[in-house]
């Protein structure tokens, strides 16, 4: 009898197959933290027993529940170590790769992906002829600046290019490229000017079906890349081959800012509406001949012969987890429906994430994997409820009512619901990355998805498979739908560009939790006894929660001093006991495409909770340390002013960092020397420059600015912070001239330079600490020399590119310092 | 050696297992209640299982079933309680032109969105589902009638691709493979388009019918016993129309099965 009661058992999991993938899922997430094959896989062992033992002398269901899910997660688990270990899923980066050229032979490995000016793709390098040979074997992502749409799945190429390490995530709240492209298999990067230096050696290499495939998706890409104007064949390219990189970044902001980024990843939505065009023109044709729906199961067979168009746009598509996501999930409804199976959705999407990670386990990991998920989890759950509200008094009155009116009333709010549960559902996970809330995402939708969906996306698909056939018919077809893909990037552009943009802080896991319950309760509402009490209960945790930050941070009234990690660069952020934040310059780069604001600093700010910032102190007009303000500027609130040091130099950079300012409400006033502030207990002391800024008193012209930098001294109680800029020896000598600059705490002057750091100005500050604020590595700032000066003097020194950011707390007596990359902790009394 | 059965067995477990693993995606449902009815073999807690489709047993036992007394012409359910075979008013009134009628179950508020789903939603699985149903409850009293064609009714043919399935032709298909007899497709055929009979008064339904059914092959079911079947009995102007038109091509009896009555 024990097969029997074990096969009766296992028939029962059927019924919460959804629960135990989640459950698996959650097995996947747990894994990632105790990385031990052994224990998941001893646990799931162990597990398993147990449940079959229980099953045969028939335990209490609630003990098989439980030791059913300890299975699943346990499986989950051990299915996740199997993905980890495989020889593709390095755990580290290699690290210090020497800054020279290496000249190298591999294999491109994936679709390269289209960018705006170039493009980016793995390569497995199979011969390092010379340079780095510790790369040989290894996988590494090239981006080639400008160019090399030539390129494609499966040729052999031979090239020199700069190596790179991957970029460890040195802020918290910061986004983790590293973690991503490990997982992807990568172990470093490389860099290429111009697609010239690639010697092409061998073509079509790649696995053979996957090389066919690639083939015509390349074809069709590169025909539409070369083929059409500027912003339309970006979004062309996102909705027919999945190259989402290919749409502009600005429009891709615009498209973010409005709540439409699943527009350009192809997911459900594309496949659902491939599906319903051709579901539909086969119904045309079937038409025709109406003895064949009498002597032919023809609901079958037109679902089934729709696949392989399905399965054509998916090859088409690439390989994106959304793609895989809505394929499995497409297939297993239409075979459902096939086989006379009702059409469960939970569980067709269960049997998708299942797929997935069997297939591969790392997937759970991915932001794409979570997003679209999460949102189609949202639309199951969340319409059924939406969609009761509006026709809760009479489930039939609503189909009486067949009015031309009345049906496409129905659809608008249909739409508008759709939108407002997928947003909703997807609301912690987009908050936590992006942070901007989709303000009109609802409005937005409306217009842009039939837009993109019923017009552009058909053209697109037809003109693309005509294309292979009759080039010329095709060509014109993708013409107008770049017509209208103009149409829709210059409306979405406009509307972004109005819509009011609000930032959210990063949200806590018992928020995110409370949220998700409150959710639950209100889609409950009406219908469960407990949902009311359960909605008051999740929505009172908000501010019980914001309360309880508020109270322990009046309990412990300390000054907590962050010196983010933006590169060679500074930027440092002030919270005083007393809830009030500064920041001091805002870091920044030279490369107008990338924002250290946005990528960098604001995450900071964001992961601490912060929506706005009292005082933005900007200490010189450089890049590297001005360039992340206009941003910060843009997102957060500033409430009590921006002040500069008063050098106001005419450039680009400048202005925008003063547009931004004045956009802010605030223009900047210039603060010099012998000013002082008091928040609360911490004063904070401007010593340099003299009021007027320094003539040029035999200071060259190209060093004025930097010995102009403002320097501030920060203090409570026996702890005080110098923060002094990007300061040269001259300076130094002044201000160790005017005396009464002893600071426990010292950022090192100009990023630790040769230029900086003299003897005179050390014996006056005496510090206990110093923190560097450079790049790590060969192209960092910080000079070992100078390094090596303080570490002589008895001074312990952090580096922020080695050390991640390196964070100070003090309560005036003791200071305990952390840092986030290298996690050195330390506590001290200051003497 | 291998013994016959044993092969038998052994490639009923690899379908069993099969399916069973199909069950654990796709756990059939009740088509009544919505609920899942995976855990529990057919027969277990008496359910009815069909691919995905069941009744649970909680169903079953609700379900209002056409139980006598009712009219053997006509299946119109009685209020008396004297269980014996007279027919009813109506039909001593004006006979309908077919034989005898039956019919699963008595329509109502729990069977109409099954009606519904099956044919708006549509669902071609549940026409079939249902046509197992009256296959399974009726094999007997069919065969002893000694019918030899079955025959649905039609839909006009824009309706038919307007739908995707004859919902009337999806039921008769496994009670003429139950009883092993050739299922009439194409004889009986709807000529012309009419309107919907719901929310129409008798005698305008009648009119709405009339002389929209045409018989094609009068050969194939000339001197024979027909089986009709439809799903639901309403006033029975539509099966009495097609019976008529099938009697004056040459049948000999007409026998009507639905899956729900009108009461």
């Amino acid at each position: 009898m024990a097969p029997l009661a074990l096969r009766a058992h296992f028939y029962r999991i059927g019924s919460h197959f959804p629960l135990l993938v989640a459950l698996f899922c959650l097995g996947s997430v747990l894994s990632s933290g105790f990385p031990s094959a052994e224990l998941w896989r001893i646990s799931a062992l162990v597990a398993l027993g147990l449940w079959s033992l229980g099953a045969r002398f028939r335990a209490r269901a609630i003990i098989l529940l439980f030791l059913e899910a300890t299975v699943f997660v346990s499986l989950g688990g051990w299915n996740y170590q199997r993905g980890a270990n495989e020889r593709a899923f390095p755990q580290g980066s290699l690290g210090s790769l020497s800054q020279g050229e290496s000249l190298l032979q591999g294999l491109i490995v994936e679709a390269p992906e289209i960018r705006p000016d170039g493009v980016r793709f793995p390569l497995h390098v199979e011969r390092v002829l010379w340079g780095e040979k510790g790369i040989q074997g290894k996988r590494i992502l090239v981006s080639v600046k400008v160019s090399g749409y030539e390129l494609k799945y499966g040729d052999r190429i031979r090239t020199r290019l700069k190596l790179r390490d991957l970029e460890p995530r040195r802020n918290p709240g910061g986004f983790d490229w590293q973690a991503v492209l490990l997982r992807r298999g990568i172990e470093a990067t490389g860099f290429l000017e111009d697609a010239d230096r690639i010697l092409l050696v061998g073509r079509a290499k790649g696995k053979p079906l996957m090389q066919q495939m690639e083939d015509l998706r390349w074809k069709l890409a590169s025909t539409i890349n070369r083929e059409l104007p500027s912003p339309a064949r970006g979004l062309l390219l996102a909705l027919v081959t999945g190259h989402s990189s290919a749409v502009e970044k600005e429009l891709r902001n615009a498209f973010s800012s409005l709540g439409l980024s699943h527009l350009l990843a192809i997911s459900g939505l594309h496949f659902g509406l491939v599906v319903l065009w051709t579901h539909g023109m086969l119904r045309l044709m079937a038409g025709r001949v109406p003895s064949l729906y009498l002597l032919l199961p023809m609901d079958r067979i037109l679902w089934l012969v729709s696949l392989p168009f399905l399965a054509a746009y998916a090859a088409m598509a690439g390989a994106a987890p959304s793609v895989k996501r809505a394929f499995v999930m497409v297939v297993a409804l239409s075979l459902a429906f096939a086989m006379s199976r009702t059409r469960k959705l939970y569980h067709a999407l269960a049997l998708a994430a299942f797929v997935i990670l069997i297939w591969d386990p790392k997937e759970i990991m991915e932001l794409s994997f979570q997003l679209s998920f999460v949102a189609v989890m949202g639309l199951v759950y969340l319409l059924p409820a939406i969609a009761e509200w509006f026709r809760r008094k009479d489930p039939l009155m609503a189909l009486e009512k067949r009015g031309l009116i009345s049906v496409w009333a129905r659809r608008v709010l249909l739409a508008a619901a759709t939108t407002v549960a997928a947003t909703v559902a997807t609301f912690p996970i987009a908050v936590n990355n992006f942070h901007l809330v989709p303000i009109l995402a609802v409005p937005a939708n409306l217009l842009m998805v039939p837009a993109a969906g019923w017009v552009v996306l058909p053209l697109a698909l037809a003109g693309g498979f005509l294309l292979f056939i009759w080039e010329p018919g095709g060509m014109e077809i993708l013409w107008v739908a770049a017509w209208m893909a103009d149409w829709i990037s210059r409306s979405c552009s406009w509307l972004a560009h109005w819509a009011p943009k609000i930032y959210l802080p990063s949200l806590r896991p018992w928020e995110i939790g409370a949220f998700y319950l409150s959710l639950v309760a209100l889609a409950r509402l009406g219908r469960s006894r407990w949902a009311l009490p359960l909605l008051v209960c999740s929505l009172a945790s908000f501010p019980l929660s914001w309360g309880m930050e508020w109270v322990s941070q009046r309990m412990h009234p300390k000054l907590r001093v962050h010196f983010i990690s933006v590169g060679n660069g500074a930027s440092c952020l002030i919270e005083t006991p007393d809830g009030r934040s500064v920041l001091i310059d805002g870091g920044g780069s030279h490369d107008p495409s990338f924002d250290v604001g946005s990528m960098h600093v604001a995450p900071v700010l964001w992961e601490r909770r912060w929506t706005s910032i009292q005082r933005v102190i900007l200490t010189h007009p450089h890049p590297d340390h001005m360039n992340g303000l206009p941003f910060i500027l843009k997102a957060f609130r500033v409430k009590e002013g921006v002040w500069d040091n008063g050098d106001r130099p005419m450039n680009w950079d400048y202005l925008r960092f003063w547009d931004a300012a004045m956009n802010s409400g605030w223009e900047p006033q210039s603060l010099c020397g012998g000013a002082k502030w008091t928040l609360g207990d911490v004063e904070m002391e401007f010593i340099h420059p003299p009021c007027g800024g320094l003539r040029r008193q035999g200071i060259p012209k190209s060093r004025l600015a930097n010995e102009n930098s403002l320097v501030v001294r920060i203090s409570l109680g026996k702890a005080s912070f110098l923060i002094a800029s990007d300061i040269g020896k001259d300076t130094e000598a002044r201000l160790a001239a005017m005396g009464n600059i002893t600071s426990t705490v010292l950022v090192v002057p100009h990023h630790g330079s040769r230029t900086s750091s003299s003897d005179v100005f050390l014996d006056a500050v005496r510090p206990l600490f110093a923190v560097f604020s450079a790049k790590a590595g060969q192209k960092g700032l910080a000079h070992p020399d100078v390094r090596e000066k303080y570490e002589r003097r008895g001074i312990d020194t952090f580096h922020t590119g080695e050390d991640g950011m390196v964070s100070f707390e003090t309560d005036g007596r003791v200071l305990e310092i952390e840092t986030y990359l290298s996690r050195r902790k330390k506590t001290v009394e200051i003497p | 050696m291998l013994s016959r059965r044993k092969i038998w067995r052994n490639s009923s477990g690899v379908l069993h297992a099969l399916r069973s693993l199909l069950e654990l995606v796709f756990p059939p449902v009740c088509a009544l209640c919505g609920d899942d009815v995976s855990g529990s073999q057919e027969g277990a807690s008496g359910d009815f299982l069909w691919k995905g489709w069941a009744i649970c047993g909680e169903c079953l036992k609700e379900v209002n079933w056409l139980r006598p007394p009712f009219c053997p012409r006509c299946a119109m359910p009685m209020k008396s309680g004297v269980v014996s075979s007279h027919l009813c008013g109506d039909c001593l009134a004006s006979p309908p032109p077919f034989s005898s009628a039956r019919a699963l179950l008595v329509y109502g508020d729990e069977v109409f969105p099954l009606l519904h789903k099956m044919k708006y939603g549509p669902e071609a699985s549940l026409a079939r589902f249902m046509g197992v149903l009256l296959a399974r409850h009726f094999l007997w009293q069919i065969r002893d009638l000694g019918i030899e064609r079955v025959v649905p009714i039609p839909l006009h043919k824009k309706r038919l691709v307007e739908r995707g399935f004859n919902q009337a032709a999806l039921m008769a298909r496994p009670i003429a493979r139950a009883l092993e007899i050739p299922l009439e497709l194409r004889c009986l055929v709807k000529v012309r388009p009419t309107s919907p009979q719901v929310g129409l008064k008798r005698s305008e339904r009648v009119a709405n019918l009339k002389g929209a059914f045409a018989v094609t092959e009068k050969a194939r079911i000339s001197g024979k016993r027909l089986l009709l079947v439809d799903d639901v009995y309403t006033t029975g102007t539509t099966l009495s129309e097609a019976s008529r038109c099938l009697l004056k091509a040459g049948a000999k009896e007409v026998h009507v099965i639905t899956f729900a009555r009108v009461s």
